[in-house]
């Protein structure tokens, strides 16, 4: 009988993820995209600070797959519009379950930054 | 080959070139992704003018400046098992050469105590295994085949080798210095020899494990 494989991998070996690496899971984490849609949605999180070139953004994508933090998809979200010939990813459960270990990794770095008055504090805290 | 490369602005042509500094792997799986990429964003600057390719352009050649290193740098680590391989065939062949050294002496002292085709056989056995046994080892430590393959292509090579090798020295070497008949019985008999001893082997590795 088919049966899926218990993911054994501590995402916490996987951090600190680069700044490359975790924009790429970031923009794969509410849907799939190709890499073009990839490199626009991190140039949009980043407010243009992060510029991914064709080599690092393939690059990094192609240690992603080879990590299995994300995989090909078949499915084509905009079937109209698209080119076949490009290729689509998404993130898997343990991609996920790595990005998000990592924006918490971040959530206790900003906590200390704010403890240490290096960024201010929110209103209302 | 990329789509559309014959049509192609310049600019889109001269990246898919820069594509060579990639590892070849990286370039055959990536390649025509990457050079659409290019493609879709200088389609991005065509309103803004010429500053923002210029822009564009300084981004994608720091960009292979930084990612082009990088991948072939990867490449290299991967390579370790190669390494590792060769090493063990590096190592392998020191072994035999003092293996056929030590042996050889040996030999030459005994040789008059011994039976006339008892000491050819055993000559025979080291050469040919030293042979058959080198070529085995850099075709199953590379993985290029699978064990039993590697023993009947070891087979193969190492009797090639061996007949043209003689083949060579009976056409240069008076005929009272060739090799005698026991001497080609032994180096055949060796042959048969090691090939029996690796193809064993490679039949009790290949067998599942025995549940109980």
């Amino acid at each position: 009988m088919f049966q899926l494989k218990k993911e054994s991998r501590n995402p916490e070996e996987f951090l600190p993820l680069s700044p490359a690496t975790f924009h790429i899971l970031l923009a794969l984490a509410d849907r799939d995209r190709h890499g073009y849609h990839i490199m626009q949605e991190v140039e949009r999180h980043t407010d243009g600070k992060l510029r991914l070139g064709p080599g690092t953004l393939y690059g990094s994508i192609k240690r992603l797959l080879a990590d299995r933090l994300i995989e090909e998809s078949d499915e084509r979200p905009d079937a109209e519009l698209d080119d076949e010939r490009r290729r689509y990813y998404r993130l898997t459960e343990f991609g996920y379950r790595v990005a998000a270990a990592e924006a918490e990794r971040l959530q206790r770095l900003v906590k200390t930054a704010r403890a240490k008055s290096l960024i201010p504090k929110v209103q209302g805290r | 080959m990329i789509s559309g490369y014959r049509h192609a602005p310049f600019s889109q042509k001269l990246y898919s070139l820069f594509l060579i500094l990639y590892p070849a792997e990286f370039r055959r799986e990536y390649g025509a992704h990457m050079a659409q990429l290019f493609r879709d964003r200088w389609r991005e600057t065509k309103a803004s003018g010429g500053a923002s390719r210029l822009r564009l352009w300084m981004y994608t050649l720091l960009d292979l400046i930084q990612s082009a290193p990088k991948e072939h740098l990867e490449k290299l680590r991967k390579g370790d098992s190669i390494m590792r391989a060769l090493k063990t065939i590096g190592l392998a062949i020191i072994i035999y050469v003092v293996a056929f050294v030590v042996t050889g002496m040996f030999l030459e002292k005994m040789r008059t105590q011994m039976p006339f085709f008892l000491g050819s056989l055993i000559d025979a056995i080291v050469a040919v295994g030293i042979l058959f046994n080198l070529i085995f080892l850099i075709l199953w430590s590379t993985r290029l085949m699978p064990v039993a393959r590697a023993v009947i292509a070891s087979g193969i090579v190492s009797a090639l080798m061996l007949g043209i090798f003689l083949a060579i020295i009976g056409s240069i070497v008076p005929a009272n210095a060739r090799p005698s008949g026991g001497a080609y019985l032994s180096i055949v008999l060796s042959l048969f020899v090691w090939f029996i001893v690796h193809w064993t082997w490679a039949q009790r590795k290949a067998q599942p494990p025995a549940t109980v």
